[in-house]
């Protein structure tokens, strides 16, 4: 994985230096809260429920175990005990105290870790695919681009303040394994016919209140453009990006509003960049610099690459017990290295969080990382741990000590490997709680024989509209919505994120109003039964979705209604949630009009009279 | 980068004429119909509003001594973005004046995207602002050897270019083979589909 240089490490350490003397500042009253969230929030650091939320970068989910130790410790000294993973492969943390915020920021520095652009409205921290460098469908390893990506975005001087926050993620496999669709720009890598790498761009994907799958501005960018591309999308979206009202401010408004006159004016925003800038082709990503990023992601040293997956017949030969031939089936991963593996640890148990791990499940992991992984660990998409590099002859043996720590669930993929957000339980957002819809859906369906059974789906929950839980994309999607102080459930089906089970990225159909609480196990039981009844053979739940529709799921959820039942029930529709914290605060009243404020000008030569295109459309 | 804080004064824009002494600050709009009649060697100065694309002024922008961009919310980033095209771009020269919602955590991102001047809002300390100019002074060392930086401030030193110096880092770490370990050549040597990039080294 990435080894840090001196630079990246005084760097960071600058940075928490500089947080030191913001929180000094603002503790000292002389910085007010309005000056401080911004800054904080550029930090990971948000007010939630019961305290601040740290949210720690994990740079595209990589962790050495050194640094899963660590963050156990802080866990310990300076939370109560526990993390949460999230979907974008971060961690966070629930409970630390403010005035301890500058001491974590310098635990964390001391392992090359950080919180730099984990929140606020910036350029977030970049995510790529779990398997990257290792996965056998691999074009190309995206991560010294997306660490080219990170190391460019971190502290960038004119985007530090976009209308919203920006998130970018980058796939180099066949099978995109990121979401790509689903993000403000979506990288996937490609080799051209002459074996050139470059990425189809696409922008303007996200998730929220108006889900929208990414448009493709551009279909093959040579790699060696991507920063100044990244720069004239971000320019674009700075200058013309809404910024009267926080639910029309991510860069999909933009997109949507000006179709192809956006990717033009971001085509000739490059061209402008590298023709004209003084100095404007210096972000040319040169060869140089990409193999000295690459270097620093060569295989750890003492994996054995040429290993035969002989060695790994042998090693499978107790796969007659049927808890480890389940597990070899659903947690255990091809590799680009024949003899190597790639094993989930699963985070997904009756009794824990979805994503939540305590600090001595962190210091298993890390343990187990050091016996079997040489060090390496990654957090996946799916909210679990994933060892990279696990040779094919220690299955077994890693297999007896996963049961031993706890994470031998051969749930991945299957119904309860759901991916779920802290929810109304920590989240100051949220209009309803997750984790308890989650473990109710955990309990019920404990059976592996019908897990298996029912196979690979998604089904993801999120506690409001700002979709962290990504139920637009699930198979299965329950998003928590309010109505008078109670807690609903909204229920889409048909959902993907991308991925090759679900086939193109799509957001779910919803399926009549909201449900109440106590309801929700019983509609996801009523629609994986009708699926169970109706599929044709070998025909997954979402192939069966997008296959029958809504209409079917609807009709067999509204047969197990109890409490929503009554004719007056509440007709509960997804409401935007009410401004209370960090993520709304920016909030304006929402605007009538659908148009942006600005429309894209045309850029004329300095010299030449024209007249100015200024603001337009009220 | 200078500070001026508000007791200093802020120049407010004010009806244009020329003689009047100090400097005018003229909108486009008004600019248009001063234009041809104000004096070449009288001092005038530019005020943008944060919508105005930059890319479209025709506008001669060396008539102007100074440019106003403006914050009228410190999260409003979009002043950023001017301040980097009419440097980088059209090549303006004079003084890049910050002002509006402006306070001294802006101090960085403003000097590194060409502003020379901060008009900071009330309440704001000069001492601070000078504090988080130098956050990011001395990260790269054998750079403050050299004799152009000699008693000077350590020369701060980010990742990406800037206003300031358009070379990203990687551009000014010593040039030389990447460092490359055995396991990355054999990785190389594989040569799975798609590793051009490693072969090409």
């Amino acid at each position: 994985m990435y080894q840090y240089t001196d630079f990246d490490r005084r760097f960071i350490r600058a940075r928490a230096a500089q947080y030191r003397d913001q929180l000094e500042r603002h503790l000292a009253g002389s910085l007010d809260d309005d000056a401080f969230k911004p800054l904080r929030l550029q930090n990971g650091w948000y007010i939630q429920r019961h305290a601040p939320m740290l949210r720690v970068a994990i740079p595209y989910g990589a962790l050495a175990s050194r640094q899963l130790r660590a963050l156990a410790d802080i866990a310990e000294e300076y939370d109560r005990g526990y993390g949460h993973f999230t979907t974008r492969q971060n961690l966070q943390y629930n409970w630390i105290a403010l005035s301890d915020s500058a001491d974590v920021m310098d635990r964390l520095a001391a392992v090359d870790m950080h919180g730099i652009q984990t929140s606020g409205n910036c350029v977030r921290n970049i995510s790529s695919d779990v398997f990257a460098g290792i996965a056998p469908d691999e074009i190309v390893d995206p991560r010294p681009f997306c660490e080219i990506l990170r190391q460019w975005s971190t502290l960038h001087p004119e985007f530090a303040y976009l209308p919203r926050k920006f998130k970018i993620a980058v796939s180099g496999a066949r099978e995109d394994r990121v979401a790509a669709g689903w993000y403000d720009i979506g990288l996937q890598a490609l080799s051209d016919d002459d074996g050139q790498i470059g990425f189809r761009v696409q922008v303007g994907g996200g998730m929220g209140r108006t889900p929208m799958i990414g448009a493709v501005i551009r279909d093959f960018l040579p790699w060696q453009q991507l920063l100044v591309y990244v720069e004239a999308i971000l320019r674009v979206y700075n200058s013309y990006g809404r910024r009267d009202n926080i639910w029309k401010a991510r860069i999909k408004m933009l997109v949507k509003a000006e179709g192809a006159r956006f990717t033009e004016a971001v085509e000739r925003e490059f061209a402008d960049i590298l023709q004209r800038d003084l100095g404007g082709d210096a972000h040319l990503i040169t060869l140089h610099e990409f193999n000295r990023v690459a270097s620093q992601f060569a295989p750890p040293r003492g994996v054995r690459l040429d290993a035969s997956d002989a060695t790994a017949a042998r090693s499978t030969a107790p796969a007659h017990e049927l808890a480890h031939a389940r597990w070899l089936q659903r947690n255990v991963h091809p590799h680009r290295f024949a003899g190597l593996r790639a094993v989930t640890l699963s985070l997904k148990r009756a009794g824990q969080a979805p994503g939540d791990v305590t600090a001595p499940q962190m210091r298993a992991a890390a343990d187990l990382a050091d016996r079997y992984s040489h060090g390496e660990l990654r957090v996946s998409h799916e909210q679990n741990l994933v060892l990279p590099w696990v040779s094919a002859a220690a299955l077994h043996a890693l297999w007896l000590d996963v049961r031993e720590a706890g994470f031998a669930t051969p749930n991945i993929g299957l119904l309860t490997d759901m991916i779920a957000c802290p929810g109304g339980d920590f989240c100051s957002l949220a209009n309803a709680r997750s984790i308890p819809i989650a473990a109710a859906i955990t309990e019920r369906h404990t059976d592996l024989d019908e897990l298996f059974d029912i196979g690979d789906i998604d089904l993801n929950i999120s506690g409001c509209i700002n979709s962290c839980g990504h139920h637009h994309s699930g198979h299965i999607g329950i998003l928590g919505v309010d109505k008078d102080g109670a807690e609903w459930y909204q229920i889409t089906v048909g959902g993907a994120d991308g991925s090759a089970v679900g086939g193109a990225a799509l957001p779910g159909k919803i399926i009549g109003p909201s449900f109440a609480a106590e309801e929700v196990p019983d509609v996801v039981e009523a629609l994986i039964t009708l699926y169970l009844q109706q599929r044709q053979p070998g025909e997954l739940f979402v192939a069966f979705a997008r296959r029958v529709g809504a209409q079917p799921f609807k009709t067999a959820a509204d047969a197990v209604r109890r409490a929503t039942a009554a004719p007056e029930r509440p007709q509960v529709t997804a409401t935007q949630p009410t401004a209370t914290a960090d993520e709304n605060a920016a909030g304006a009243q929402p605007a009538l009009r659908e148009h942006p404020q600005v429309r894209l000008a045309d850029p004329s030569p300095v010299a030449v009279k024209a007249s100015r295109d200024g603001p337009a459309l009220s | 980068m200078r500070f001026i804080t508000s007791e200093d004064g802020i120049p407010a824009a004010t009806e244009p004429a020329p003689g009047a002494g100090g400097r005018c600050l003229f909108t486009p709009e008004q600019w248009q119909t001063a234009a041809t009649a104000w004096p070449l060697h009288e001092p005038a100065g530019l005020v943008l509003a944060n919508d105005v694309d930059v890319r479209t002024l025709a506008i001669d922008l060396s008539r102007f001594v100074s440019i106003d961009l403006q914050f009228p919310k410190w999260t409003d980033g979009r002043a950023y973005s001017q301040a980097r095209l009419l440097r980088t771009r059209l090549g303006y020269r004079g003084e890049l004046r910050a002002t509006g919602d402006v306070l001294v955590d802006m101090a960085l991102p403003l000097a590194r995207t060409g502003f020379d001047t901060a008009l900071l809002r009330s309440g704001q300390s000069l001492q601070d602002a000078q504090r988080a100019l130098r956050f990011f002074e001395g990260l790269l060392p054998e750079f403050d050897d050299a004799p152009a930086w000699r008693g000077l401030h350590p020369q701060p030193v980010y990742y990406q270019g800037d206003v300031l110096d358009p070379h990203p880092l990687f551009l000014k770490i010593p040039s030389g083979p990447p460092r490359r370990n055995e396991h990355h050549k054999q990785d190389a040597s594989r040569g799975r589909a798609g590793m051009t990039l490693d072969v090409a080294a």
